[in-house]
């Protein structure tokens, strides 16, 4: 073997060679900084915020944090679960979380009995008719949500198109009262919510094998047979994750508005209090 | 005749989502073109009135302004970081490769409220608070994931070898990537940037926690005038961010088959 | 089957000029499996080598590890004298046909053939010409501005070959490229891919399973199986002289028998195969009584007789169980009379009628000489 003898010598590696067996970490990183200096890092402050002393008088557990300027509501470097034991024992704060916790509930319920047979016929639907789906579907999502609730109180005014066609019809003779009901609370809600759930579990459907469905078919199953045998619990997995999504946006949704104290939701929450007489 | 009339309902009912999803935004937009003085439909007469004002309030072209500024740093902090993501998840096997990717993907289902919160005492820290930038990144936060699922569409679907040949005649990885890559997922880059475009243009609730009246977005001058003083103007103000909207989503649909964002398997 | 006697285009490496590539004790493990094992070879300058084996057997991965795409678990790749082992792929000068062609989409033929002169900064005069001479050569001139979309199969696999020909690299690297052709088109595409070859004259290391290509255009041919190198010699050696069981099955069709050796008598030796049969060969000198061996006779070897065969040869009586029409010849499956055992015999069809049909009685013979047996 003269390969030795041959040998040139070395190759000289480049700064680029270099970093190559690195560069996926490389790839990574912009997005694990960010994600850690502005998402994870803050969440966890958040967090520790809420173990803080209070300084005023009106911190009001997590929420503090939005007013403060300088440490103006909280002692740094102090431990306490007193901003929790006030607010599970003051009554004001356990009526909105109670509340916010009940309406998220139905929101989200709401949200799966409607998700899930759209997703699914988004499934089923031909490509072109299904590119279009989905652009509808995303809309809400993306669009800004001040011009969703606004839109749809003009919908469900007493002079809005939902009540002229209910008069038109004949259900009723006059107006009926939409607007700030629970009921257009939750068509709104649902709305703001639904997009996300819908796409998830289209995904889900999607990631299933067609030859399974066919196959079910082929072995003599009805249609409704083969989505309720074969479909619908491999779909399961999927729909859990679309189910915790929702919740999570079900209870953001509407703590962001009430906070921000939107009309609609304000006014239903001081009728709910005022049933429940704050001390 | 029961399977007729099921088939029928089925898709009655799909009929009755769309136009539950489409019709608060027609109104809307249909709002803005009215001639007279109170928020009502046009029944005989349309204007352009509203719009006309709008454009004339130095007050809204500020907020114009601030929303484009937001939204074109939003763009390229979102492709960035989502660009270099989409690379390494399609390119390079993770040991938690799923995880990281599931992981990634979170701050895109966070509300908002949430991220505007949490994100205040960083905002605070760094001297960002008020600033354009630090809105354009908690933006960044619902885009990236949505640059990085476009994105990675469009990668998985590159034939490896087409690469692996630019290397072998005498490519650096850096001219793989402009020179091959780039050019051959263009469209979905597009896409990205719009998806980036349309979130951060359309965002509120992040903005009112971390912009003051210098960094007014529309939204944000949208919201009190909502509130008290619902006129016309504000109708073309979300007229107008409709229509951006719209035309974005259409666009991205001409530009990249977006059926590949549900029908893409995620688990492979 | 005339590629069994390549005559004119053999070509052995010859001592005094060093080898352009040289493959050295080279592994590569995916986890714990193994896909390539203790691989070591020579190609010689000009040379047009052949690597061939079943699917999965490691060609692919050899082929990757000498372009750069794999890096070897262990083991050493050297291009002229050159270790390789750390060298990035971008700079190891080799020219790399990928089975999908993997032509850049959005650049014309023009432009993907440019790519390699502009990665090594050629000026753009003398790029001009270089595409003009190699797309000339590939007979491609009228398409240089097409895209690869609007080219044929076969138009495609000659831009992949001469984008990377036109830079001139150290060794041509060729993963299947006629998988994707259709039956014409790639005996078409074997012959000038052979003369270009020949014309160019680059050392070429070219993998397929398909044992034709090797021996119609192979200057050697290394067999591969399960991630080793079984053989490596021109065609007519491993075709003639297999030197395990494996390539003497792989490499065209052959008959092949378990046989234990009865009787060793001078040049001649007798073996009892299953059956009971006895096969006489030509005793190399290394067979003892007694020892277990392979023996294998090639179905274009094994002649049909209706009646009378030959006295000096081995024959057997038996029947036509199966005959399949090839259009240029007819392979026969007789099976031998009280036995089970089967042979093949290949009848080559010049006047177009085959001469024998099912269930036929006839005499299969062949001479001693062709019978190839393999110890152990
Ligand atoms: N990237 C890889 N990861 C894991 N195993 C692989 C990889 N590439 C090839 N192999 C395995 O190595 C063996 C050899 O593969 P390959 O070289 O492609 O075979 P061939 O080209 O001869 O058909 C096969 O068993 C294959 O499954
Ligand atoms: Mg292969």
């Amino acid at each position: 073997m003269t390969v030795v003898e041959t040998d040139l010598g070395g190759y000289q590696k480049t700064v680029v060679d270099r970093l190559a067996p690195y560069a996926k970490y490389l790839l990574l990183s912009p997005m694990i900084l960010l994600m850690l200096g502005f998402f994870v890092i803050p969440l966890l402050w958040l967090l520790r915020i809420s173990f803080y002393e209070s300084r005023g008088a009106s911190g009001f557990g997590i929420g503090g944090a939005a007013g403060q300027e300088g440490g103006g509501f909280y002692v740094e470097g102090t431990w306490t679960l007193d901003n929790y034991v006030r607010f599970f024992t003051d009554d004001y704060f356990m009526s909105v979380m109670m509340f916010t916790i009940g309406f998220a509930l139905l929101v989200t319920l709401v949200t799966m009995i409607l998700a899930y047979p759209m997703a699914y016929y988004i499934y089923r639907a031909p490509p072109k008719l299904k590119t279009a789906l989905i652009l509808i579907v995303i809309l809400p999502k993306l669009s800004n949500m001040l011009v969703l609730v606004y839109g749809l109180q003009m919908l469900l005014a007493n002079n809005g198109l939902v009540n002229e066609l209910i008069m038109l019809v004949g259900v009723s003779d006059e107006p009926i009262k939409l607007v700030y009901t629970l009921f257009s609370a939750t068509v709104s809600k649902v709305l703001l919510v639904i997009p996300y759930t819908i796409l998830v579990i289209t995904a889900t459907l999607h990631t299933l094998d067609p030859s399974l469905r066919e196959a079910s078919r082929g072995l003599g199953a009805s249609p409704f047979k083969t989505f309720w045998l074969v479909t619908f619990p491999l779909s399961v997995p999927g729909t859990l994750i679309a189910l915790l999504i929702t919740i999570v946006w079900a209870l953001g949704a509407f703590v962001s508005p009430s906070l921000l104290g939107n009309p609609e939701t304000q006014t239903l929450r001081s009728r709910f209090r005022s049933r429940r007489s704050r001390t | 005749m029961g399977a007729v009339l099921r088939k029928y309902a089925w898709h009655a009912f799909a009929i009755l989502m769309c136009i539950y999803f489409l019709a608060p935004m027609v109104i809307a937009v249909l709002m803005s073109f009215t001639p007279s003085r109170f928020l009502r439909l046009p029944t005989d007469k349309w204007s352009l009135r509203w719009y006309e004002a709008f454009f004339n309030d130095p007050k809204w072209m500020e907020s114009l302004t601030n929303s484009l500024v937001v939204a074109g740093l939003t763009i390229v902090i979102s492709l960035i970081v989502g660009m270099a993501a989409a690379l390494a998840f399609s390119r390079f096997k993770f040991k938690w490769g799923t995880t990281i990717y599931t992981l990634a993907l979170t701050p895109v289902f966070t509300p908002a409220v949430i991220i505007g919160m949490s994100m205040l005492g960083v905002a605070y820290q760094t001297g960002m608070w008020g600033g354009h930038l630090i809105i354009a990144i908690a933006h960044s936060l619902w885009a990236f994931p949505l640059v990085i699922m476009v994105l990675r569409v469009s990668l998985d679907g590159l034939d490896r070898s087409i690469e692996e040949a630019a290397r072998g005649m005498g490519a650096s990885p850096f001219q793989v990537f402009y020179l091959i890559i780039l050019p051959l997922i263009g469209p979905s880059v597009l896409v990205g940037a719009l998806f980036a475009f349309i979130i951060s243009i359309n965002e509120f609730i992040m903005a009112l926690f971390l912009g003051t009246s210098e960094t007014e977005t529309m939204p944000r001058v949208i919201y009190p005038t909502l509130r008290y003083r619902l006129t016309p103007l504000v109708a073309a103000a979300s007229g107008i961010l409709m229509l951006v909207t719209v035309i974005g989503l259409l666009a991205s649909a001409r530009l990249m088959n977006l059926r590949r964002l549900v029908e893409y398997n995620r688990s492979q | 089957m005339k590629a069994a006697n390549p005559s004119s285009f053999e070509r052995t490496p010859s001592a005094d000029v060093p080898p352009v590539l040289e493959v050295r004790g080279v592994w590569k493990t995916f986890g714990d499996a193994v896909a390539v094992e203790s691989v070591s070879f020579d190609v010689a300058d000009g040379e047009f080598l052949f690597l061939i084996g079943p699917s999965g057997c490691g060609k692919t991965t050899t082929l990757r590890m000498i372009g750069g795409y794999l890096e070897p678990t262990r083991g050493d790749i050297y291009i002229r004298g050159r270790r390789m082992n750390d060298v990035p792929l971008e700079k190891r000068n080799i020219g790399m046909v990928f089975q999908s062609y993997a032509l850049f989409p959005h650049m014309t033929v023009a432009e993907n053939v440019a790519f390699g002169l502009r990665m090594r900064g050629v000026p753009k005069r003398e790029r001009a010409e270089r595409i003009a001479n190699v797309l000339d050569l590939v007979e491609l001139s009228e398409f240089a501005d097409r895209y690869p979309v609007q080219l044929s199969g076969g138009q495609r696999q000659r831009v992949a070959i001469a984008r990377v020909v036109v830079y001139e690299p150290d060794i041509l690297l060729l993963d299947e490229p006629l998988a994707n052709l259709d039956r014409r088109l790639r005996d078409s595409m074997r012959v000038e891919l052979k003369k270009l070859q020949e014309k160019v004259g680059i050392t070429t290391v070219y993998v397929t399973h398909d044992q034709e290509e090797a021996l119609s255009m192979a200057d050697r041919i290394a067999v591969m199986e399960g991630g080793h190198l079984l053989q490596l010699g021109t065609p007519s050696e491993v075709y003639n002289s297999p030197k395990s069981p494996f390539v003497a099955t792989f490499l065209g069709n052959t008959s092949s028998y378990q046989a234990t050796v009865s009787s060793v008598d001078g040049t001649f030796t007798d073996l009892e195969i299953d059956g009971g049969l006895t096969v006489r060969v030509v005793n190399g000198g290394d067979l003892e009584p007694g020892e277990n061996c392979l023996v294998s006779v090639r179905p274009e070897r094994v002649a049909l007789f209706k009646a009378s065969p030959p006295e000096d040869q081995n024959v057997f009586r038996g029947q036509i169980d199966f005959l399949s029409y090839l259009g240029a010849g007819v392979e026969y499956i007789i099976r031998i009379d009280g036995t089970d055992v089967t042979i093949r015999a290949h009848e080559a069809l010049p006047a177009g009628q085959p001469s024998h049909r099912e269930g036929e009685s006839v005499y299969v013979a062949w001479e001693p000489g062709q019978t190839v047996y393999l110890k152990g």
